[in-house]
């Protein structure tokens, strides 16, 4: 069984590598419109996660330690965008941030701001759908710390705050770095929110994947190439966290038994 | 100190009746059996348990009074607490976990470390100052944790089994320091233990609750 689910994730792979025009690998991957998605993609996918961290660790916080009605109703629209279709995600976003949508329109007569299409819009996009992962990890992370310790911080005079960054977050750490990398991979391969509420243009919202869909009309070599620049991308990052991180894991687990 | 309290809520089939006074710079032992309430008594005055009825005061202050809805946090008690469970923290080395309240109370870090040295020194575990707290024996944990105490509890001091996992061979030294410490700043302490010879020993007067 574990065979069959190994190729499932395998074969795909292997269809890509099969099929991939090695003479030509550099000349798509080099080629400026490559270069521009891929460096659109790591910026928007790194501020996407930096911004779920800044928003979705306090939300975690609230979530798992603050009493208040109404707070697994909050906290089902806070995750919804995970069970979500991200187009679904992306005209919701287009109806509530475009230039005629529910916010959108005041931004647009008071400050001048359209966000649509804009590099902005895909962080945006990239940020609705990741920041959720952050926040379901920390706040599973917060729920299970061992309070005996926060109790004595504040014994000995510390504030709510000064308890939170010298006592919580060290113990959440571990979780807060597999919480970023789950949304940055969710960030990195986003597609459906992103070309329904940022578009596909080339320069300014063409990320990896979207150049991915396009390249695949036009020309399946190049897409190939980039599927698999995509492919290694991940997965380099996914090896190079995992040991650290699960170590991290481990010896949280290990601290709050002691 | 004086606590006049009842407790009910969080404590499953426990229920708490207290009454209890405490001159100022009276030092108190605390015995009783298992499950009488003794930790509570301490984390109630700690300010991590609120009581139901009745008022909590410290230092001359009203420090928990439901009917007049009063409720001073944890944070704002000011006294030097010392769990069972000692609750270092791991993430600290284990001079900065005596620091640590000094550097909650505002104190500036070069004052903090001089003063944690010298409580460190006093219970003469000063060369384990730059270890993490993870490494450590349970003896030597307890006088750490003791030592955290000892820092922000010049005014009143709660100490829960302070002794109980240390070696026979330092249990005198500790007790000492101890006894040093509330006679240089007229600490108002609260001893619980289980052993009557310790009670004797710090205490200036012993109270039994039962079940």
């Amino acid at each position: 069984m574990a065979l069959i689910s190994v190729s499932l994730f395998l074969l795909p792979l292997a269809g890509l590598l099969w099929r991939a025009p090695w003479s030509k690998f550099g000349k798509y991957v080099f080629d400026s419109d490559s270069v521009d998605a891929l460096r659109i993609s790591l910026q928007t996918s790194l501020l996407s996660t930096l911004l779920s961290i800044v928003f979705g660790v306090p939300l975690a916080w609230v979530l798992a330690r603050v009493e208040f009605r109404g707070r697994s109703v909050v906290r089902a629209l806070c995750t919804l965008s995970m069970v979500l279709p991200p187009v679904v995600g992306g005209v919701a976003l287009l109806y509530a941030l475009g230039r005629r949508g529910l916010v959108g329109q005041w931004l647009d007569k008071w400050f001048d701001i359209q966000l649509p299409f804009t590099t902005t819009a895909v962080v945006i996009a990239q940020t609705f759908v990741a920041m959720p992962f952050m926040v379901v990890t920390v706040e599973a992370a917060i729920r299970a710390l061992d309070r005996r310790y926060e109790e004595t911080a504040r014994t000995l005079g510390a504030s709510q705050w000064r308890v939170f960054w010298l006592i919580t977050m060290p113990a959440v750490g571990p979780s807060l770095v597999a919480g970023a990398v789950l949304s940055w991979a969710r960030a990195l391969g986003e597609f459906g929110a992103t070309i329904t509420f940022a578009g596909n243009f080339p320069g300014t919202t063409q990320t990896l994947p979207l150049s991915v869909y396009q390249a695949l009309e036009v020309n399946p070599e190049k897409a190939i190439v980039l599927a698999l620049l995509l492919v290694a991308l991940s997965f380099a990052v996914l090896v190079g966290l995992r040991d650290r991180w699960l170590s991290g894991v481990i010896s949280a687990r290990g601290r709050s038994a002691s | 100190m004086s606590i006049n309290a009842q407790v009910r809520r969080n404590l499953g089939t426990l229920e708490l009746d207290i009454n209890l006074e405490v001159k100022s710079g009276q030092r108190v032992a605390i015995i009783g059996p298992n499950g009488a309430g003794k930790t509570t008594l301490l984390r109630i005055l700690c300010g991590l348990i609120p009581i139901d009825r009745g008022c909590v005061e410290i230092q001359g202050k009203i420090v928990d009074s439901p009917d007049d809805r009063i409720f001073v946090p944890a944070e704002a008690r000011n006294l030097g607490y010392c769990p069972q469970d000692h609750t270092l923290f791991n993430n600290l080395r284990v001079s900065s976990n005596v620091m640590f309240g000094l550097r909650a109370h505002g104190i500036d870090r070069t004052s903090a470390a001089e003063r944690a040295n010298q409580i460190l020194k006093q219970l003469q575990i000063e060369d384990l100052s730059g270890v993490s707290p993870s490494s450590l024996s349970v003896g030597q944990s307890q006088r750490v944790a003791l030592a955290r105490a000892l820092a922000v509890g010049e005014s009143t001091l709660l100490l829960d089994e302070p002794t109980a996992s240390l070696d026979k061979d330092v249990r005198p030294m500790v007790q000492q320091a101890i006894n040093d410490h509330a006679a240089k700043f007229g600490t108002t302490v609260l001893i619980v233990t289980h052993d009557r010879a310790e009670a004797a020993l710090l205490a200036d007067y012993v109270i039994e609750i039962g079940q």
